[in-house]
């Protein structure tokens, strides 16, 4: 196992290297003088020339490609020009509001869509079934942004259930337990939004790994040895196909940052997204490219923790 | 030798009717995908009014305007006439430049096996890890709202699954009998792949490419309501973006945003209902992670 995950490891290293290089073009394909642009706009020219010094902006190119990725691997990405504050610090104050649209969302779709999906694959085939994963596939194809309107258009503007907007309410502060409260109310219609195209990618998930594992031999072989439908199908069928759906919560997780784009976006949610489409409005070069590195090491993480627990789930990974 | 050529096209177009029919959810995806072709095709003549025509502000739909008035008195019905173009102009594009990349860099590595094939399946990888939308938006932010530049970045960014499927099929087929009696009359390698391995292999590719039509309409959508479409057409993406700041006026929201749906459905099910024609396990090829985004 250590074997294994070892060799993952090395696997990435060169990923990460493309992507932290990657990056630094993206700096230096930015308009403008990268100082100024590393500076932000209350720079004043000492500021300025200091920062080309210690960022090397006067060096030679592989030099400055040097500086920057010991800067990178010590954790500075630069100053945002909107925020005049580190770029990596934004980012953290403004982790936790998308973890909490992202975990919850995931928690609600993984705990309704697995199960269903299991359920589903075991009547395949049938008329429930089709009907329901048809259902499924539509759902899925629907757009976050038209979902969310929607629901705000509904349930914000005509019921007035819940809140059009934002993640507090903004005239009355609320403190301590009616504080989770409020959040949780304002978190509703998007987290609702989000498990709409999640929900059906579990439950298909499931489904199809199911289907594809009732139709293998050793099922077969089960069933000749006369064991019962109910532990064939939850001791065998299922863990099979928990590999799949593990794989699935892995991908949604690392792609929570572009997922929260469209959602904090509609509803004006103060989160990693919002912060993305914000720094795109403002060209806020630092900032972007800042939150691209972000997200791409959030995948490499992301799919080296989900090798991982594969790993330990199936032994022909580990060893093959 | 027409003969022979008009007899060979026919057998094609049997055998691709004959994936299609496989499962009615293709028959449905490929009706719509064709009503739309004549939708734009025949928009000028269908739209009651010219796209930029102004009118009175906010109209709810009537017998006038069918579908309402926006927020500067353009007839809604008839923007979403004009739109579909932009559409599909983008999801057949991108889709065409990740099925010309993918099929390339997948048989290549599949081929010719070795150390290329090492290299081209790292970098495989490594652009599943990068953020499609992501890279997308940091283009757009680079280089401008230019409709093309995005479409030709999202085809660049979402070919890896074409790739990796090509890969897997000309493996499985490269030792096969017609490439080796190719091989020993003394045809060269590009004769080889490019007139018996990539025709036999490209099936299976195509279905996921139409997957990535359908996710590309999706992004050039999420691009334009995000304000970073092209500004110079019409397209549904952008009339949703002004429809999310006069909330009351559902229908300036809701035609674009069941159009999108629409759209994206019929690729969908088109897609998913070849993968299933051409898998003999029904496994639904889904959680391919460019489209898991939006």
């Amino acid at each position: 196992m250590q074997k294994y995950i070892l060799k993952r490891l090395l696997q990435l290293l060169p990923t990460v290297l493309v992507i932290v290089i990657v990056t630094w073009g993206l700096i230096r394909l930015a308009p403008g003088d990268p100082a100024l642009a590393l500076a932000g706009e209350m720079a004043t020219p000492e500021m300025i020339e200091a920062l080309r010094i210690t960022y090397g902006l006067n060096k030679p190119l592989q030099e400055q490609l040097r500086i920057y990725l010991t800067k990178v691997f010590q954790g500075d990405l630069g100053y945002s020009l909107t925020y005049g504050i580190p770029v990596l610090r934004i980012i953290i104050m403004r982790l936790p509001a998308t973890l909490l649209l992202m975990i919850s969302a995931n928690v609600v779709s993984f705990g309704i869509g697995v199960p269903l999906g299991a359920y589903l694959g075991s009547k395949y085939p049938s008329k429930r079934d089709s009907a329901i994963s048809i259902v499924a596939l539509v759902s899925y194809s629907v757009p976050i942004f038209f979902s969310g309107l929607l629901l705000i258009t509904i349930f914000g503007f005509y019921l007035r259930w819940f809140p059009m907007a934002g993640m507090v309410s903004m005239l009355i502060k609320k403190e301590g337990w009616n504080h989770v409260v409020d959040v949780l109310w304002h978190a509703t219609l998007p987290i609702l939004t989000l498990s709409i195209v999640f929900l059906p990618q579990y439950l298909l998930v499931t489904r199809a790994g199911v289907i594809e594992i009732m139709q293998k031999d050793f099922i077969k072989t089960a069933r000749y040895l006369g064991l019962r439908e109910r532990s064939i199908y939850y001791k065998h069928a299922l863990r099979n196909t928990l590999i799949s759906v593990v794989t699935l919560l892995g991908i949604r997780l690392s792609l929570s940052l572009t997922g929260a784009i469209m959602t904090e976006t509609v509803f004006a949610w103060p989160g990693m997204g919002k912060l993305l489409y914000d720094a795109i409005l403002a060209r806020d070069y630092p900032l972007l490219s800042g939150l691209f590195l972000v997200s791409a090491m959030l995948v490499v993480v992301m799919s080296l923790i989900t090798d991982i627990i594969i790993g330990f789930l199936d032994p022909q990974v580990r060893f093959g | 030798m027409g003969d022979r050529l008009t007899i060979e096209v026919r057998r094609n177009i049997e055998n691709l009717w004959h994936l299609i029919s496989f499962d009615k959810k293709s028959i449905v995806g490929l009706a719509i995908i064709l009503f739309l072709i004549l939708l734009d095709f025949f928009a000028g003549y269908i739209a009651p009014y010219h796209p930029e025509e102004l009118f009175e502000l906010f109209v709810s739909p009537n017998n006038v305007y069918l579908m309402g008035t926006d927020q500067i008195g353009r007839d809604v019905f008839s923007r979403l006439l004009h739109g579909t173009r932009v559409s599909l102009i983008f999801g057949f594009g991108a889709g065409m430049v990740a099925l010309i990349v993918g099929i390339t860099v997948g048989s290549m590595a599949g081929y010719y096996g070795g150390f290329l094939d090492d290299l081209l399946s790292r970098t495989i990888e490594m652009f599943l890890m990068i953020p499609s939308l992501f890279l997308v938006i940091l283009a757009v932010a680079l280089f401008g709202t230019n409709m093309y530049v995005s479409m030709i970045c999202v085809g660049l960014t979402v070919w890896p699954s074409n790739a990796k499927i090509m890969r897997a099929q000309v493996l499985s087929i490269k030792n096969q009998e017609y490439v080796m009696s190719a091989r020993l009359i003394g045809a060269s390698d590009f004769r080889i792949l490019v007139r018996h391995i990539i025709p036999n292999a490209i099936a299976p590719v195509i279905a996921n490419a139409t997957l990535l039509v359908g996710s590309a309409i999706l992004t050039e959508a999420a691009l334009s309501f995000l304000g970073l479409g092209d500004l110079n057409n019409p397209s549904w993406g952008q009339m949703l973006h002004y429809a999310q700041y006069y909330i009351g006026a559902w229908w300036m929201a809701l035609f674009p945003g069941l159009f999108i749906t629409v759209t994206i459905v019929a690729f969908n099910f088109l897609g998913s209902g070849l993968n299933i024609a051409l898998n003999p396990k029904l496994r639904l090829i889904l959680g391919k992670r460019e489209e898991l985004f939006v």
